[in-house]
């Protein structure tokens, strides 16, 4: 599947997809995709979130969904992973409609909990046994991969300590391990790198990797770039939530750097702006000083 | 800095108000029950306000209310202080915590959320109602009155130093989780105990006599402890006895600086040491995820086992079956029908977190809405769980009462035990069954499980009126047993305990049927909307 840049002119376009498609009518969601979504649309009060987007996944790509705060992009990812009802739009997951069966499209996803999503006075092997089980796996077999996932994400330890005493990166560890114990095959991950330390983090990496080379599909929202820009084989920017750009990596970067596309696509950087108060505390002396004074006359 | 403190009080209650309808109808409810308050001591103050001309001597009279003000006085203090405690804890918006980053020295700090907490409705409600009261002492002289009014709100200041030195306490030094469990189970249990105690003691009137001068010497201690000090004003300024109405006003005023010197230690204490050290011992194994079925339920049902062993908010309910026992034991007067009515009653208070049960799972039932856990699952896990722990928990309490009573001596006895029991086991499944329905529709935020001591906002009223919801709709659902059972009693059937047990069984396991099916699908009906609105909880209680 190929997919060509889109970027914003002003102005913004009506979401589509990267495929080219006659005026006025609507493009069907693409079987064939890990997942594809069309005119996906969330309003909360009077804040639009998501607004009319549509984006196609290939199976066994490294997707980055990246975008400023307040983008869509954690909205998007709720709505494509059957935990949030859009407003309006459909989302289809390896060829099945979500929203018919939801529960039958979240047996292929692999939705990464986030930390205050999980049952934290849990041991870390309970979390995974029950993660696993409730997928509908043997406890045998769960065990089994349990075991496995704790070697692999270097949680062997802390296995048989309560989550809750668990710090912020082997917590994001642990809900990783529990989205990949039941082997789907569509991972989907919200910042998974957020507070991991840099060995951990390049070993969550080398396993999303391998998994993607046997036929995997991730999908990261991340606001580093740099990462994306490593890891990723497609990335979507979204803002206002709309895709402002979607495809394979080089296509988005356009032959450039992946972040000065992204600021250019996404706008709002300020120029060299400066607070004239903002000395690094100079002033504090002086202020101090002068209260000082003033409290003594 | 304190003003802003409490202005920042105000403005937080307010904003609250935006969030929510309910926010609004929880405090005109509370302005209501304030106002009620209120009104009463306007009344009381009218009424005995005109004191022996009432009726009685003014020795009698002096004596009496000088007991009661500080005697009762103090017993309220204290158990509101229980409650703040126990109910309300330190508030979720306005701790310690949120202002560390600033650099606020710390006896300014204590000082700011003390004024706040003196700004707040109860407190302006308690200042207000003691005003009113004050007209009460007319009939002992102007002295007394204006005593009365000086010390209304020097009583509400002395019992917020006290509030916040034993919260900060509370919050201190119990730090370990298995600590903090133990201590709010242990809190609770005191607060029951004593709310028992006028109950046990005017029920035992023959063993235990009260008299008037019982009270004087407890009246003459109380008078001089902080807390009763300042009801005793009003009296020693009719006596025209100042150096002591100084005196006493002194004993509240050291009080309240040690209290104010406690809380500041306390913020000091919290800031130099880390996050509470040590939680849960590591376990060995999967524990209970090893014992259930091999399948979704199983995991649903091993999950809320651990978690309910290690929930103090919860597992404090595993405490009351001994209280109820203890409870009705001392109040039988020898008649083992009363003991035994108690195994009816633990079925319906059990079940109250489970009418409640998915905001104690909080945003953690996210886990099962990402695998795709259907309704039936979940609720059969949960069912599963609890109907083997009252399976278990009915035979030890039928055993323990056969022991107590001596029932199992005549066949007449165990057969009214064997009723009873049964009879209470099946309206602990139909309560079951109205919590499993219950649960998915009416939710009610509760405090968070790392802070068991706070109070999510907007959670009092909620709190209290969906339990007596979920109780209501419990024992109507058993009304074929109850009309049977009223039957048999009217017509003298002479085996009305097989009968009404017959049809209490039937009752009970038709309702958790039902229930459980009615919850199952109406979860998979609302789970995304549980979700949202369990979130909307979770951010309460930060």
């Amino acid at each position: 599947m190929t997919q060509q840049p889109v970027s914003i002119p002003e102005p913004r376009p009506m979401p589509m997809p990267a495929q080219a498609r006659p005026m006025g009518q609507p493009v069907p969601p693409n079987p064939d995709a890990a997942v594809s979504v069309r005119g996906l649309y969330k309003r909360f009060n009077e804040k639009v979130a998501v607004n009319g987007l549509s984006l196609d996944i290939p199976v066994g790509s490294f997707y980055g969904l990246v975008g400023p705060n307040g983008a869509g992009k954690t909205t998007t990812i709720t709505m494509m992973t059957g935990m949030l009802k859009p407003d309006a739009g459909t989302a289809m997951v390896l060829g099945h409609d979500e929203w018919s069966d939801v529960n039958r499209a979240k047996q292929s996803l692999g939705l990464m909990p986030q930390p205050d999503q999980i049952f934290d006075l849990l041991s870390g092997i309970q979390l995974l046994t029950y993660a696993g089980m409730l997928r509908g796996l043997s406890r045998a077999e769960v065990m089994r991969r349990a075991k496995d996932l704790l070697v692999a994400f270097d949680l062997t330890e802390a296995a048989h300590k309560s989550v809750s005493d668990y710090s912020a990166g082997m917590t994001k560890k642990i809900c990783l391990a529990s989205a990949m114990i039941h082997n789907p095959p569509i991972l989907v991950l919200d910042e998974p790198f957020e507070a991991v330390d840099p060995i951990s983090s390049a070993n969550i990496r080398d396993i999303l990797q391998e998994y993607v080379t046997a036929g995997g599909t991730v999908i990261i929202s991340s606001h580093v770039m740099a990462l994306v820009e490593k890891m990723c084989t497609h990335v979507a920017i979204i803002n206002h939530g709309q895709i402002a750009a979607a495809g394979t990596v080089e296509q988005v970067a356009n032959g450039g750097d992946l972040e000065e596309r992204f600021l250019q696509l996404v706008g709002g950087r300020h120029g060299a702006a400066r607070l004239a108060w903002l000395d690094a505390g100079r002033d504090h002396g002086e202020a101090s000083a002068s209260r000082h004074e003033g409290g003594e006359r | 800095m304190i003003a802003t403190l409490a202005r920042l009080r105000w403005t937080l209650t307010l904003r609250a108000f935006t969030t929510s309808p309910w926010q609004i109808v929880a405090y005109v409810l509370a302005v209501l029950m304030g106002s009620g308050c209120v009104g009463a001591a306007v009344v009381a103050a009218v009424v005995l306000g005109q004191g022996p001309a009432l009726g009685g001597d003014s020795a009698t009279w002096l004596h009496a209310l000088r007991a009661v003000m500080v005697c009762c006085g103090t017993a309220m203090l204290l158990v509101i202080a229980l409650l703040q405690i126990m109910v309300l804890g330190e508030g979720s918006s306005m701790t310690l915590r949120k202002f560390e980053i600033y650099g606020i020295p710390d006896t300014r700090l204590q000082m700011g959320l003390t004024v706040a907490g003196l700004c707040g409705l109860p407190s302006i409600v308690g200042t207000l109602a003691l005003l009113c009261w004050a007209p009460g002492y007319r009939w002992m002289g102007t002295a007394a009155v204006l005593s009365a009014t000086l010390a209304a709100p020097l009583i509400i200041v002395t019992f917020m130093f006290l509030c916040k030195a034993v919260t900060a306490l509370a919050t201190t030094l119990v730090r370990s989780q298995r600590g903090r469990n133990m201590f709010y189970i242990a809190l609770t249990l005191f607060v029951i105990v004593c709310a028992q105690v006028p109950g046990l003691i005017l029920n035992n009137e023959g063993a235990i006599s009260i008299r008037m001068e019982d009270f004087a010497g407890l009246t003459n201690v109380l008078g001089w402890l902080p807390l009763g000090s300042l009801f005793a004003l009003p009296f020693d300024a009719q006596a025209g006895h100042w150096g002591l109405w100084v005196l006493r006003i002194l004993v509240a005023a050291v009080f309240c600086a040690v209290c104010f010197a406690v809380s500041v230690w306390c913020i000091r204490h919290e800031r130099l040491l880390t996050d509470p050290a040590g939680g849960y011992k590591a376990a060995k194994g999967v524990g209970m995820f090893a014992h259930v079925p091999d399948s979704p339920s199983g995991a649903v049902t091993a999950r809320v086992a651990t978690m309910l062993r290690r929930d103090p908010r919860q597992g404090m309910m595993f405490v009351f079956p001994v209280l109820f026992i203890a409870i009705f034991a001392l109040e039988s007067h020898g008649v083992s029908a009363v003991v035994w009515q108690a195994v009816i009653w633990i079925g319906w208070v059990l079940c109250i977190p489970e009418s409640n049960g998915l905001p104690y799972d909080g945003r953690g039932f996210a886990m099962q809405v990402i695998a795709g856990t259907s309704g039936k699952q979940d609720r059969i896990g949960r069912v599963r769980l609890y109907v083997v722990m009252f399976v278990a928990l009915y035979l030890l309490m039928a055993v323990a009462i056969f022991l107590i009573t001596g029932d199992w001596k005549t066949a007449q006895g165990v057969e009214q035990g064997l009723a009873f029991t049964v009879i209470g086991f099946s309206a602990a499944l139909a309560a079951l069954g109205v919590s499993e329905w219950f649960s998915t529709v009416f939710l009610y935020p509760v405090p968070s499980i790392a802070k068991p001591f706070s109070s999510p906002q907007g959670r009092v009223a909620a709190q209290g009126f969906f339990p007596f919801l979920y109780i209501l709709l419990s024992i109507v659902v058993m009304a074929p047993t109850i009309g049977v059972a009223i039957y048999a009693l009217v017509a003298q059937v002479s085996a009305w305990t097989w009968l009404i047990s017959v049809v209490a069984v039937v009752n009970g396991a038709g309702i958790l049927m039902l229930g459980t099916w009615l919850g199952a699908k109406t979860l998979d009906k609302r789970e995304l909307k549980i979700l949202h609105t369990l979130e909307e909880f979770a951010a309460l209680s930060k």
